[in-house]
């Protein structure tokens, strides 16, 4: 879709201010009133939603060009959907494909990606990798384990490492630990090694379309063919994109979970016990991308009639269906440790600042929107922050070690592993 | 057209340079919103020449006085919802508080706050919860400015009982020449913020009067408000996920009535009947339509459930209970309540029906208003007919039945608003009845078309209201050359009273009043 397509949400925005503000009646105090990141640390409206719906509608209708600035104005936001999710509540239009398809019409202006993007874009152009890696070394993470190889044999699961679990060693423990404990839980699970790449997130985040669908048709063709049911990712950033935007490419005869959907689903069933105590108190972190952008998408192809009705009708996505409980459930199953939430939430969680290109091109940005979610972290009393995404890992971690921080960063999986 | 040579030199000197910006992809930010096709229409709308961002009042009266010294127009805005914020001159620039937002104070004790501009009821609501406190909130939606709404009109969900426009204390106002004005208690030497008056001459009048002067005459940078008791708990209790909240007060202490009657005059009547009988928190006649749009999650919901919801719901009145001292006072009021119901022939809503189910969120709005923003949902663009009638309870219904429903079934055979067959306005009881407001809503698509069927309705309700010597408000900016000949010419006053104070014509120059009466 084009940024045509979504001229009626540009006219018919009021600017009810809706979009920088988690939904009234979840507001319980002053300071953690915000929901968008981009309007907190820029100020002026353009860098909200309603903002950025007037560039596009002052871009479309020639009042404006595309320029360095309003490139600036485009990307300067994480992409985390928070003003999706409360401008739904009240209208029915699209802020965060409206966000997306400025990208795009960047790009194809010649003003995007940025610059602080390009080594990120080229590299997944070069070496199916964000990260300037070869790829030969992908599945390095997994060289000591003993794993099916899905290129060779024939598995139920495919455990879908991700670019940045395959490659940053800081947190490779999080794709060999969770690998290990599908493992003794019994599930047939292979991974792809070297074989495996990118989703293709990071393009589609930075306007790149093309390089996205070209990646992702791969993947998914790789995936049928490999005969899984099931894809299991610990990156919330590759579980967001496989979840709901994948399925607007192409066929997908697989399911895509979560690794904390699936320990939760363990749980359940009985697979996975936790004997051991760990007393701890922790807050949760919901990623945005696990979050309300885990939710699936209506892939919706139609126009605004009369009283701007959508023909056909289109379900909206309101954040509400993304993985919430998973992790809270897992966590509260583990003995000893104690669950204390922040005031931001669910689907009104503070992004941690990395997304959307933002940690590449626009770090200090990056690191005050994570500060202010440790400062949140920190209201809490809990010991540790926990989450299960390399992205809000990497940015939290580096802002609790900036500011001096007493928290402790921890992925979900250091925890289940500690327990059993 | 920009700002003249050497003033965004001279603002960016004052605020530093990341406060000031003129680029188009940020300005456009600030150049287009709702109602636009309908009040710009003469004016044409611009990108302002540059947005600026001051941290405090001296910020503000920097601004101003480089204003005047330049000679280029100011808009100061709050959250900024209303079509008087954007441009209708090129060389204007908008002063954005987004960096005034403390709020300075919360006084328990005597119960009132100080905030700056860029606080939100939402925000200065929940932290006064804390304490016990609570704050009327603007229909516009809990995620307006306190401020801005209360310089506009501070009408608020439980305005029956705390009253219409009588919640601003002491303010710090920066006049349209940049000098600093204490009004209030805070006009007095070593006074506090916690009087609306002082002793001495007072300017609180010129501050709003009625309805404000949208940004016409200087900004005000910090202002006391009156909160209230709030017998809820800390927080304010939301179930369930995004789109499907529910609220869930302690019912000893919190009742919302649903009540239909038989036609709209006993509705009127149960109106005054609950004011003489001084219960109740909030009282207000709700339209089909916006108690369906609140329900509504899409557009597609509200249009599947219209036409049948609009024949069940008819002549309701919601009454918001609150057991403000105990719940003994709601058992009370609820007896009272009971009686005036069945005297006047009403019967209630049942708890557990499906019109309950569609109107069971109204106590959250009227506390928190948080739905009000889905009336867009409907059409796309909305409005009331005529602006708002401010009158006794009755002459409200009457305007209503007289001239604004007329006009409404005009607009409605052009196909431009919505259909709406029920004649129930949005009215609302204030000061216990003893004020009113009545507001035909209407919605219409955001186009050329519809934008000039609402005007042309809008501005021959003002004729209406002036003709049978009737009180109606709000008439934006040029309008007061409609309604000011027939009404004393108080437009000619309040055009002199903005010269006295903005000589220069500095500070949002059409309002509250322009300098010469709109063409044709």
């Amino acid at each position: 879709m084009s940024l045509e397509k979504y001229r009626w949400d540009l006219v018919n925005c009021e600017r009810c201010s809706m979009c920088k503000w988690v939904h009234p009646w979840s507001i319980k105090s002053k300071e953690r009133a915000r929901i968008c990141p981009s309007m907190q640390k820029y100020k002026y409206d353009a860098y909200s939603a309603q903002g950025r719906f007037d560039l596009a509608r002052a871009l479309l209708e020639g009042e404006v060009e595309m320029t360095d600035k309003a490139a600036e104005v485009i990307y300067t936001c994480t992409l985390c959907g928070g003003c999706d999710v409360t401008c739904k509540f009240t209208r029915d239009m699209e802020p965060l494909e409206v966000l997306h398809e400025l990208r795009a019409l960047a790009v194809a202006k010649g003003k995007g990606p940025l610059p602080g993007h390009m080594p990120a874009v080229d590299s997944i152009r070069q070496n199916d990798n964000p990260w300037l890696q070869p790829r030969s070394r992908r599945g390095h993470w997994a060289r000591k384990m003993k794993v099916k190889d899905l290129t060779k044999d024939k598995a139920e699961v495919l455990y879908f490492a991700g670019c940045t679990y395959s490659y940053n060693a800081n947190l490779q423990e999080v794709a060999r630990s969770t690998l290990r404990i599908l493992q003794n839980a019994g599930v047939d699970v292979g991974i792809l090694g070297s074989s495996e790449s990118c989703c293709a997130s990071p393009a589609l985040k930075v306007g790149m379309v093309d390089m996205f669908r070209e990646h992702a048709s791969r993947n998914i063709k790789l995936f049928n063919d490999l005969g899984v049911k099931t894809v299991v990712t610990s990156c919330a950033g590759c579980y967001g994109v496989l979840r709901s935007q994948y399925p607007g490419v192409g066929k997908m005869n697989f399911e895509v979970k979560h690794s904390v959907e699936y320990f939760d689903q363990l749980l359940r069933e009985g697979k996975l016990t936790f004997t051991k105590e760990v007393p701890l108190t922790v807050t949760w972190h919901d990623p945005c991308h696990l979050g309300r952008g885990g939710e699936p998408q209506d892939i919706w192809d139609g126009v605004r009639v009369k009283w701007g009705l959508s023909e056909p009708p289109r379900e909206r996505n309101f954040g509400a269906k993304g993985i919430f409980d998973a992790p809270r459930n897992v966590l509260k199953a583990i003995p000893g440790l104690k669950l204390a939430e922040m005031e931001r939430i669910r689907e009104f969680s503070w992004c941690c600042g990395a997304g959307g290109g933002v940690r590449s091109a626009f770090p200090e940005f990056a690191l005050e929107t994570a500060r202010e979610r440790i400062e949140e972290a920190e209201s809490t009393g809990a010991e540790a922050l926990v989450t299960s995404c390399p992205w809000c890992e990497s940015n939290l971690g580096d802002s609790i070690n900036a500011i001096g921080s007493p928290l402790k960063m921890l992925s979900l999986v250091e925890l289940v592993n500690k327990a059993i | 057209m920009g700002l003249p040579e050497g003033a965004y030199q001279a603002l960016a000197n004052a605020l530093g340079a990341e406060n000031i910006c003129d680029d188009p992809a940020v300005t456009s930010g600030y150049s287009y919103m709702w109602l636009i096709y309908s009040t710009h229409a003469q004016s044409g709308r611009y990108r302002p020449a540059a947005v600026v961002l001051p941290r405090s009042t001296q910020d503000v009266q920097t601004i101003i006085k480089i204003a005047n010294r330049y000679k280029f127009n100011y808009i100061p805005v709050g959250t900024n919802l209303l079509p008087p914020t954007i441009p209708a001159r090129a060389d204007t620039i908008i002063i954005d508080p987004k960096r005034m937002d403390s709020i300075v104070e919360i006084d328990t004790q005597n119960m009132f706050a100080v905030v700056e501009p860029y606080v939100t009821y939402a925000q200065l609501q929940a932290e006064a919860m804390k304490h016990g406190l609570t704050i009327t909130i603007a229909e516009a939606g809990a995620q307006v400015s306190v401020v801005a709404n209360n310089m506009f009109q501070g009408m608020g969900g439980t305005g029956h009982k705390f009253g219409y426009n009588r919640g601003v204390l002491g303010c710090d106002w920066v006049l349209p020449n940049g000098d600093l004005l204490h009004i209030g208690s805070r006009g007095n030497t070593n006074a506090d913020w916690f009087w609306g008056d002082c002793a001495g001459m007072n300017l609180k009048g010129l501050l709003r009067a009625d309805s404000g002067h949208c940004g016409g005459m200087g900004m005000v940078t910090r202002m006391a408000v009156k909160l209230f008791p709030y017998p809820g708990p800390q927080t304010f209790p939301v179930k369930g996920a995004n789109p499907n909240f529910e609220v869930d007060f302690p019912k000893d202490r919190f009742k919302l009535n649903l009540i239909k009657f038989p036609d709209r005059k006993k509705l009127i009547e149960a109106m005054y009947e609950v004011g003489h009988a001084e219960i109740a928190a909030a009282v207000h006649e709700e339209p089909a339509s916006m108690v369906l749009s609140g329900a509504s999650p899409s557009v597609e919901y509200f249009w599947q459930k219209y036409p049948d919801f609009m024949k069940q719901w008819r002549n309701v009145l919601s009454v918001t209970l609150i057991g403000f001292s105990s719940a003994r006072q709601i058992a009370y009021e609820q007896k009272v309540l009971d009686a005036i119901v069945k005297e006047l022939g009403g019967s209630f809503i049942d708890e557990g029906s499906e019109l309950w189910a569609i109107g069971q969120d109204n106590i959250g709005e009227q506390i928190r208003t948080g739905l009000s923003n889905r009336l867009f949902r409907i059409a796309g663009d909305f409005f009331v007919i005529g602006g708002f009638g401010f009158d006794s309870i009755d002459q409200s219904y009457k305007m209503s039945e007289d001239y604004m429903w007329p006009l409404i079934e005009q607009g409605q055979k052009k196909g431009h608003f919505v259909p709406d067959d029920t004649h129930n306005d949005w009215l609302n009881s204030y000061q216990l009845g003893h004020y009113s407001e009545t507001e035909p809503l209407i919605y219409f698509e955001h186009d050329l078309d519809a934008g000039a069927s609402f005007i042309n309705s809008y501005a021959q309700t003002v004729v209406e209201a002036v003709k049978r010597r009737m009180c109606t408000t709000w008439p934006l900016g040029p309008m007061n050359y409609i309604s000011g000949p027939t009404m004393c010419n108080y437009h000619e006053l309040v055009l002199k009273i903005k010269k006295a104070v903005d000589p220069r014509l500095t500070s949002n120059p059409d309002y509250p009043v322009p300098q010469e009466p709109p063409k044709g």
